[in-house]
């Protein structure tokens, strides 16, 4: 599932008694005791992350399986903190929190909608402001799907039918909000 | 061509590639055959959209064939399958055998996204199966699959010329090829070379025979390809005077005794182009080898490939920096279209849009 | 406005970063000691996420399981264009494709490639029927130099198994039935 010359240079990290994390230079891989995570922050390698996802379920098709998110993160970086500020209000109005709070702002906003699919689960948009960097803003898309660990071993084989099938509407979806927020500001 | 045919005329109208080829028949009274289908560049049925242009209602589509399974040839299958509703559907003999189906549900079950035709034939079968429809009917050589009732005008008779029981048995061999073994990777099925079971259609309108030549090749052997064809007894031995030129003008597919044997001397003819690989149909040499044979042949599109997509300048660099070569394939299918009435096959009207050439 | 993708190392703690797909799981307790033994501990991280604008404290953030953090810095590689790309035929230096436009999956184009330019670890997937994913775009290094770049990335997924041949000779057995043939 992984080249050859990939696994002799991977890293594996422990850190933790349940938690183990193995790292390629296009993947990180964490593995707690309820959670299987795939991380790239290279686009040319999502496709690669979601099919070693796939490889493993693979290898793991009797594990019962809660949910499946699916992340994707763009940092928005503006010209200046104030632009910042600004995103912050639009998305939640200062003067709501004037008189309990002495210069409030944005620290973090998360909203949740339901599925349009007809799938269990709901997108879950988060907006942060990043540490060090005053004029940049995380924007974080999760398509969260929810899936019944009790029917084996279709939970995995659910899994990676909607990877398979879902992957370039998840793509467009994250795609289509974060387009949405960089909107706010224009 | 914005009007309907007459109920008295035979329309042939060829649209390829979008990618693939497809052929939209008026067979007098109302009545279309679609043999194949490829698609439009918002990836609908051609043949739909053509039949739309015209105000034809897809549920006047009595019979739908798709010639072989390559995805060059049942681009949305399955869908021209479901939006025609009253059609019967047709296929090969050669994919119902075990070898073939079990090719096709390994294709559907292996995660390759997009299309190939035997993942489109195993949606088509699902979409059957599911609707209640019943199972596509099975073509072989000398097979009659429609004839108009006595009393009905203009007469009509459609025939499956192919494929020949050598041809299917051909066929299963080289589909058996093509299962993945255990351990192997998970793949697309390429697309074979070769292509043995094409299924033939002839058929006549009043006085009018055309052929559809599909994808069927010349063979050595008189049991397989156009040679089973001239050789047998069982079919309709009138000439035709249109020809849907087999398999893109290929050199593979020419057979000099079938334009001898099966047709009139310098019919109407009609082709659509091909591109793969270093593979560009019709060759510059198949080009003068057909205007050789006849004067009226015409190409739904000079070329199967069209402008390279407009892109950011540093990813127009990194693409001439990256590749040898780089093309794009045609976006919209050109189009030919043929009619005439159905008691004068000499008096042809050719509706031959650009892109589309005489050659 | 410009849009980038983030310019820190992965930080785990906040929840996600870049693409992240993360299924959840009822591990079993047979399977759970394969994946906690020979691990060791170290203190979670607060999570490195700040409140926004008027010099405000950090906020910090947890999760409910501590989850480790990068030590090293990744480039990262943000795509101008990404296409799926099919191999249609293989020669000793060079193969050509047929690729489709995932910015606009109508656009279909074929292409033909030196094998220079795939990985070597890659070189053993190519054949007809291989799927692979292109992407230009800019590669910045932590360091902060950018450079344009071609990638080309085979895909490996799960080679067939007994089970699959079996599932799919069954699938295609009960459709015969249906049909009669």
């Amino acid at each position: 599932m992984i080249r050859q010359e990939e696994v002799d240079a991977a890293k594996i990290e422990i850190i933790h008694p349940e938690v183990a994390a193995f790292q390629l230079d296009w993947l990180l891989l964490q593995v707690t005791r309820n959670r299987l995570g795939f991380h790239s922050n290279r686009e040319s390698h999502y496709e690669a992350a979601r099919d070693l996802l796939i490889g493993t379920l693979d290898l793991l098709r009797h594990m019962p399986t809660r949910a499946l998110g699916v992340n994707h993160n763009l940092v928005l970086e503006y010209e200046t903190q104030g632009h910042c500020n600004q995103l912050g209000r639009e998305l939640v109005p200062e003067n709501k929190w004037t008189t309990v709070l002495q210069r409030p702002a944005m620290a973090r906003v998360e909203e949740q909608g339901e599925r349009t699919d007809g799938q269990d689960g709901y997108i879950r948009v988060r907006i942060e402001p990043i540490l060090d960097e005053g004029t940049k803003v995380l924007c974080e898309v999760n398509d969260h799907f929810n899936l019944s660990p009790d029917n084996l071993p279709s939970s995995t084989v659910a899994i990676v039918k909607l990877l398979n099938e879902e992957w370039r509407n998840i793509a467009e979806r994250a795609t289509h909000i974060i387009q949405y927020v960089e909107t706010l500001l224009r | 061509m914005s009007q309907r045919p007459e109920d008295d005329e035979i329309e042939i109208t060829l649209l390829g590639p979008g990618r693939g080829e497809c052929c939209v028949l008026h067979v007098g009274g109302g009545e279309w055959l679609v043999i194949d289908s490829c698609v439009t560049q918002t990836g609908h049925p051609a043949a739909l959209f053509y039949l739309e242009s015209l105000g034809v209602s897809p549920t006047a589509v009595r019979w739908i064939v798709a010639t072989h399974w390559h995805d060059d040839h049942i681009r949305c299958f399955a869908t021209l399958v479901e939006k025609c509703s009253q059609a019967r559907v047709f296929h090969s003999a050669a994919l119902e055998k075990d070898e073939f189906t079990v090719l096709a549900a390994l294709d559907a079950d292996s995660l390759i996204e997009g299309s190939s035709g035997a993942k489109e034939m195993w949606k088509t079968w699902t979409y059957l199966k599911n609707s209640g429809r019943g199972s596509p009917e099975l073509t072989l050589s000398d097979l009659r699959i429609f004839q108009r009732p006595l009393g009905l005008s203009p007469n009509c008779e459609i025939w499956a010329l192919s494929p020949s029981n050598a041809s299917v048995a051909k066929a299963i061999t080289n589909f058996s090829t093509l299962i993945a073994k255990v351990g192997q990777p998970k793949r697309a099925i390429p697309r074979p070379e070769r292509n043995p079971s094409s299924v033939v259609i002839w058929v006549r309108t009043g006085d009018v025979i055309v052929l559809l030549g599909a994808d069927l090749e010349r063979t050595s052997e008189v049991s397989r390809g156009w040679q089973a064809i001239i050789n047998s007894n069982g079919r309709p031995l009138e000439q035709a005077h249109l020809i849907k030129i087999p398999h893109h003008g290929s050199h593979d597919a020419h057979d000099q005794a079938m334009w001898n044997n099966l047709l009139v001397p310098y019919p109407i003819a009609g082709l659509t182009p091909f591109k793969q690989g270093n593979i560009n149909l019709p060759r510059n040499s198949d080009r003068a080898r057909i205007a050789s044979l006849t004067s009226q042949a015409w190409l739904t599109r000079d070329n199967a490939t069209a402008r390279p997509k407009r892109r950011p300048r540093p990813v127009t660099k990194t693409i001439k920096e990256a590749t040898r070569r780089f093309e794009r394939l045609s976006i919209n299918p050109g189009r030919v279209t043929f009619r005439c009435h159905s008691t004068q096959p000499v008096r042809w009207t050719v509706d031959a849009p650009s892109p589309a050439i005489q050659l | 406005m410009t849009t980038t993708n983030t310019t820190r190392p992965l930080d785990i703690n906040s929840p996600y970063s870049e693409m992240a797909v993360t299924p959840a799981f009822d591990i079993p307790p047979q399977a759970r000691s394969p994946v906690s033994a020979n691990v060791s501990t170290t203190a979670p991280r607060n999570d490195q996420m700040t409140a926004l604008g008027h010099d405000r404290p950090y906020l910090p953030v947890g999760l409910p399981v501590p989850l480790p953090t990068h030590t090293e810095a990744q480039p990262l590689f943000t795509a101008l264009q990404k296409w799926q790309g099919t191999v249609s035929q293989v020669t000793d230096s060079t193969f050509s494709a047929v690729l489709l436009d995932l910015l606009e999956p109508s656009v279909e184009e074929v292409a033909e490639f030196d094998l220079e330019e795939v990985s070597r670890g890659d070189l053993d997937l190519i054949a007809p029927g291989a799927v692979f994913y292109w992407s230009i775009g800019y590669r910045t290094e932590p360091s902060g130099e950018r450079s344009r770049s071609s990638v080309l990335v085979f895909r490996r997924l799960p080679a067939w198994s007994e089970k699959d041949l079996q599932r799919a000779t069954d699938n295609a057995k009960e459709l015969r039935n249906n049909f009669g043939w």
